[in-house]
């Protein structure tokens, strides 16, 4: 009886598993075939591979200087990222008074979309003179509120007897933050590092209303303008769409256990 | 330590994506002369000498004209300098017009020798 339910739940996982995985398979599969996505019948199967396509979209639009905008943006905002967000998380375990008010501001922050605050976010980039400049497109996201829970809740495993040492031994906070919290968050660290990266590669709407010339464009807004300006490409246009999203597809499957321990590391105090 | 960090999933992925990239740059640092070269027959198989050759431009949006040349007393024909990936090569001699051969290259002025020969209709 335990085989036969355990069969049962693994024949399920897979299923859903293919059935999650049906449109990546068929993004890869359209890339080195160019087949017609509206065929009838489908294929499957490629029958024939071609990674022409891949030299095509290479070529088709400046795809290095899209890549070296979205790279130096990504890893600036992960940067930026891990210092913002490590000292907020740190200074949220401390007791202070309005730390609640606090917690709850950021809590309540949270539920507003980012498209309710584009236009004062515009209009302040505008007036700081970043428009069409990579920091401007990396200042929204040069902090995470998830991000900064996510600290706290892996410093708050931290036993505080530790902290205390730490500052009889005359450690400022900026080097307890640093030599111990730091060190034994490495899970927190990982997560930081991978959440921000994805975010700030796959950001579309901030990077389109910021960014006024081509060089200054990133990968997905190239991706928009092969798309408008060749619309029956299928094979060049999916071989794109892979190539935009590999980046982040190899940072999180290397990061991907760090991920899920960063998640849920902190969620039991021990 | 330091073996742990060179032998880190992150490192070695990173490091050989780095390394296949400088591997590649290397090869194409190599081969990028621009360099196109083939051979015109009719359709006895026979060298046919003094056909213009034309070579276009052909991606995704244009076609355009990027050179012309002749073919020697062998037939033989070389391109130099063809800063392109995609090329559209037809050979003409009076009256007589070959079938376009596109030539898919996996670089821009990526060195080739066309493999079969381009036929001449009698």
């Amino acid at each position: 009886m335990k085989t036969k339910s355990k069969f049962l739940v693994h024949l399920a996982l897979i299923s859903i598993s293919i059935l999650f995985f049906l449109p990546i398979y068929w993004v890869v599969k359209t890339s080195v075939t160019g087949s017609n996505l509206f065929a009838y019948p489908p294929e499957i199967w490629p029958k024939s591979v071609d990674f022409y396509y891949f030299v095509e979209a290479w070529y088709t639009v400046d795809f290095v200087q899209l890549f070296t905008n979205s790279l130096s943006i990504a890893v600036f905002v992960v940067i930026s990222n891990l210092i913002l967000n490590s000292m907020a998380g740190y200074a949220l375990t401390m007791n202070f008074k309005g730390k609640s008010l606090i917690l709850g501001f950021l809590l309540m922050s949270m539920m507003i979309p980012f498209q309710a605050t584009i236009i004062p976010a515009f209009l302040l980039t505008g007036k700081l003179g970043l428009l069409d400049t990579r920091l401007g497109i990396a200042l929204p996201a040069l902090s995470h509120i998830v991000s900064i829970l996510l600290f706290k809740s892996n410093f708050d495993a931290v036993p505080k007897s530790l902290i205390e040492a730490a500052r009889i031994d005359g450690l400022s906070e900026t080097r307890i933050l640093m030599k111990i919290m730091l060190p034994l968050s490495r899970p927190a660290i990982a997560t930081n590092v991978i959440l921000s990266f994805i975010w700030s590669w796959n950001e579309f709407l901030w990077p389109l209303i910021v960014a006024r010339s081509q060089d200054m464009q990133t990968l997905p807004l190239g991706l928009v303008s092969f798309l408008s300006t060749f619309e029956d490409t299928t094979g060049a246009l999916y071989a794109f769409s892979v190539m935009v999203v590999l980046p982040s597809v190899i940072v999180f499957l290397l990061a991907q256990k760090d991920i899920i321990r960063g998640l849920t590391s902190g969620a039991t105090k021990g | 330590m330091l073996k742990s960090i060179l032998l880190n999933r992150f490192t070695l992925t990173l490091g050989a994506i780095f390394g296949a990239a400088v591997i590649w740059n290397i090869y194409v640092a190599f081969n990028n002369d621009g360099i196109v070269m083939g051979r015109v027959v009719d359709q006895m198989g026979n060298p046919v000498a003094d056909a213009s050759v034309s070579a276009s431009k052909k991606t995704l949006s244009i076609s355009k004209s990027i050179g012309l040349t002749t073919t020697d007393k062998d037939g033989r024909f070389t391109f130099e300098g063809l800063d392109e990936y995609s090329i559209v090569l037809t050979a003409k001699l009076e009256k007589r017009v070959s079938d376009s051969r596109n030539i898919r290259l996996w670089f821009k002025k990526q060195n080739t020798l066309v493999k079969s020969a381009m036929v001449l209709p009698d």
